[in-house]
């Protein structure tokens, strides 16, 4: 975009790696709602894939895409989740939504994009991200709308991406 | 004996797995399906699953990590 000769940056300029290392661009989703997790760097089971994956499977024929972005910044501190029960893990960690490849969300080497979004969007706290599965609520238009806290379940975001359908 | 493990990244299971066969000195093939979409593509065609580990000796799949089948299927 541009205004007045000033070039505004848009999420739509972003390239990011793919999990196979390869460039995507942001731009390739446009017209889509996109909804962008940072997820647990970790193949184990966390409830929170699953309820990601749910909603892919609902609205992504309405538009819906999610991005999911896997970070080990938050790997020392307690999971509290159900990972290691199962002796196996589940290629792309279960999913079927576009997964990339492993990036930090905050500090000085966090990838652009997170870059963007924080100050795009910032937390109750402040803009750093807090944990895993903080999810960031892009319309059709490239706005980031809405932020959402690690402990709110996807399935809880589906009313707010459905109004942006 | 003809021994691949089908992996991916932060897999604990996958690290188990190997560190089991470098244990009992077994050498095999590592095939890590994060890293390549061939090997990721093999995988599922080959096992017709989507769960790892996959041990393959001589043909022969264990899904998971899974000691008991793993020792009966190496004759340890």
């Amino acid at each position: 975009m541009k205004q007045r000769g000033v070039q505004v940056m848009s999420i739509y300029d972003f390239k990011v790696e793919d999990s196979y290392g390869e460039e995507a661009a942001l731009s390739d989703y446009k017209g889509k709602v996109m909804l962008i997790v940072n997820t647990a760097s970790k193949c184990g089971f966390t409830p929170q894939f699953e309820g990601l994956e749910k909603l892919y499977t609902e609205l992504e024929d309405q538009g819906l895409t999610i991005l999911g972005f896997p970070c080990n910044q938050f790997a020392n501190q307690d999971p509290g989740t159900n990972e290691e029960i199962r002796n196996f893990c589940l290629m792309n960690y279960g999913v079927s939504f576009p997964m990339f490849a492993k990036i930090d969300v905050n500090g000085e080497t966090a990838s652009p994009l997170y870059k963007y979004l924080k100050k795009e969007q910032e937390g109750s706290l402040g803009s750093a991200i807090k944990w895993n599965f903080t999810k960031f609520l892009v319309d059709r238009d490239g706005n980031v709308v809405q932020r959402f806290a690690p402990t709110v379940k996807p399935e809880d975001i589906k009313d707010d991406i459905i109004k942006l359908l | 004996m003809n021994v691949t493990v089908y992996t991916t990244a932060d897999c604990n299971m996958c690290k188990a797995a190997k560190e089991y066969l470098s244990a009992n000195n077994i050498e095999f093939t590592e095939k890590d399906v994060s890293k390549s979409r061939i090997f990721a593509t093999e995988m599922v065609r080959i096992t017709g699953q989507r769960a790892l580990p996959v041990i393959d000796i001589d043909g022969k799949f264990i899904i998971g990590y899974d000691q008991d089948k793993l020792e009966e299927a190496l004759g340890l």
